[in-house]
């Protein structure tokens, strides 16, 4: 027995063929095993600065995978303190950072989250925080000036 | 008239009364058993199900030997499978050898989806997979079935016997796993039920269920409750092209997802930033469950005779809200609601339409 349906395996095959069309390198590593399964992806924002993501994909594509930034390493915000250091965080659209020290990027709420959203858009969501980012490290502004929240139930 | 033999067979649990006559006379043959519901001993011959007599009145004819007339025997220790005595006042209402023919799934058998195991049991459904891999603790069960002697067992656990109580006669699966992993599980266990009930607390399963359940062409009902249970809503969906499925629901309508721990509150939220608590009273639960249960019924009872076939033009709608209190999302309704039935009002059920998304990857 399979812990990932047929239909969820055969979307990742479809999924993992999208993201090598626009991201040249990223593959999808165990995705048989939620447990184990992740997307690395390489990336450069408009300034040419580079980055690698990392997704944990486990209950992916009916929960939010957990986004990471492992390069560079550490990311640092506009002070020089590491951004793994302030945690969870709604200014900087942050979650928990990993066991690493690589702090989690926030996406999309569980609560907005729906099995129709791609791989490619939660990387798309990621490269726009990267370029919130650097304008933080610029500005000196928290990122939530640059990327507003997404619908918040009340 | 003579009675010869009187045992007790251990092996069922059942109380069983042979009765001899002369030969000269026809051999009639009584069942004598212990009703739960009445806490009487009732007698049934064996040749005729339909014919019964209180065992008191047997008692005193001289029926039962070696007992003296009106005493109670000891109730036995498993009630006998007397499914057609226990749904005799159901009998009027639905066709219960049909309901007692299905099999429904119900993933998560906490708050809600055990009042909506116990509601589909005592309506004479007579299959069951429940699926859950939580044990019971102290605080379910203020608004959970089972009660203070099960709490460190798993939830399944102390439902099957919980429904095997109201029906004996109930086939019974459980699983204790993980529904998130299950995969080809979980579609096997939806295959060949004929309804599946979502009663988790969290979007992931529910979206695995959704596409399972969609895949497999099986009707599916899901139950939430929002923020402290101030209201709540059933979701419908049936094997119907137009019938959006969990998935459509979703887009673009986010949900305040319930948080039970502070591994649920990371996951669902900024920690940093308020987040909802997980919903409180029975009284405010329960109503969601039965609303489900009575969709499941209606839903099992298509095509039988059944008096609830009326219902069925009202109970065909994707969604069904319920608010219990002018709270939340229902503190703009105005206090005066229930007095007019024009106006919003809390507790009343509310059906809604909702477009199906065309471009659903789970359903289209």
């Amino acid at each position: 027995m399979n812990a990932r349906s047929a239909r969820t395996r055969a979307r990742l095959v479809k999924e993992q063929e999208f993201l090598t069309h626009h991201f040249p390198g990223a593959h999808i590593q165990f995705p048989d095993d939620p447990d184990r399964a992740c997307v690395v992806v390489a990336l450069s924002t408009n300034r040419r600065n580079r980055y690698v993501l990392w997704l944990s994909l486990g209950d992916y594509p009916n929960a939010p995978p957990k986004m990471y930034v492992v390069e560079p390493a550490p990311l640092c915000d506009w002070k020089g303190k590491r951004l793994s250091k302030r945690g969870t965080s709604s200014k900087m659209h942050l979650l928990g950072a990993n066991a690493h020290g690589h702090p989690q990027i926030c996406h999309h709420s569980d609560g907005a989250w729906t099995p129709n959203i791609t791989l490619y858009k939660v990387v798309m969501k990621g490269r726009m925080w990267l370029e919130a980012y650097e304008l933080h490290c610029r500005k000196r502004r928290p990122i939530d000036r640059y990327l507003p929240h997404m619908a918040q139930v009340v | 008239m003579m009675t010869t033999a009187n045992e007790s067979n251990e092996s069922t649990g059942q109380l069983v009364y042979g009765l001899e006559r002369p030969a000269d006379e026809d051999v009639i043959a009584y069942e004598a058993y212990f009703d739960p519901a009445t806490g009487e001993l009732r007698a049934t011959r064996v040749d005729d199900d339909q014919d019964r007599l209180p065992a008191t009145q047997m008692a005193r004819e001289g029926f039962f030997s070696g007992e003296s007339a009106g005493e109670r025997p000891a109730a036995p220790a498993t009630p006998p499978a007397r499914t057609d005595d226990v749904f005799s006042r159901n009998a009027a209402v639905l066709e219960t050898d049909a309901l007692a023919a299905k099999k429904v799934l119900i993933v998560g058998v906490g708050s809600g989806g055990s009042v909506v195991a116990d509601s589909l049991a005592r309506s004479g459904v007579g299959g069951f997979t429940l699926w859950d891999n939580d044990l019971l603790d102290v605080h379910n069960v203020g608004r959970h079935i089972c009660t203070l002697k099960d709490i460190g067992r798993p939830k399944v656990e102390a439902m099957r016997d919980h429904i095997l109580s109201i029906n004996p006669a109930a086939k019974i699966e459980c699983v204790d796993q993980d529904v998130t992993k299950a995969g080809d599980d979980l579609d096997a266990a939806v295959e060949a039920a004929d309804c599946v009930v979502a009663g988790t607390d969290n979007n992931a399963s529910r979206f695995a269920i959704n596409e399972a359940a969609v895949h497999a062409a099986t009707p599916a009902y899901f139950g939430r409750a929002q923020t402290r249970a101030c209201g709540g809503d059933v979701i419908q969906v049936l094997p119907n092209r137009n019938m959006p499925c969990y998935a459509c629901h979703q887009e673009g309508r986010p949900v305040d997802e319930e948080v039970s721990s502070s591994r649920d509150a990371e996951r669902t939220a900024y920690a940093d930033k308020p987040v909802p608590i997980e919903p409180g009273l029975a009284i405010d639960v329960w109503p969601i469950a039965n609303m489900i249960a009575r969709l499941v019924v209606l839903r099992l009872c298509a095509g039988t005779a059944s008096t609830l076939a009326d219902t069925a033009d009202e109970l065909d709608a994707p969604l069904y809200l319920w608010a219990n209190r002018r709270q939340g999302n229902f503190a703009a309704w105005p206090a005066d609601g229930p007095r007019s039935f024009k106006r919003m009002a809390i507790l009343r059920w509310y059906a809604i339409g909702v477009k199906k998304n065309r471009e659903c990857m789970s359903c289209r």
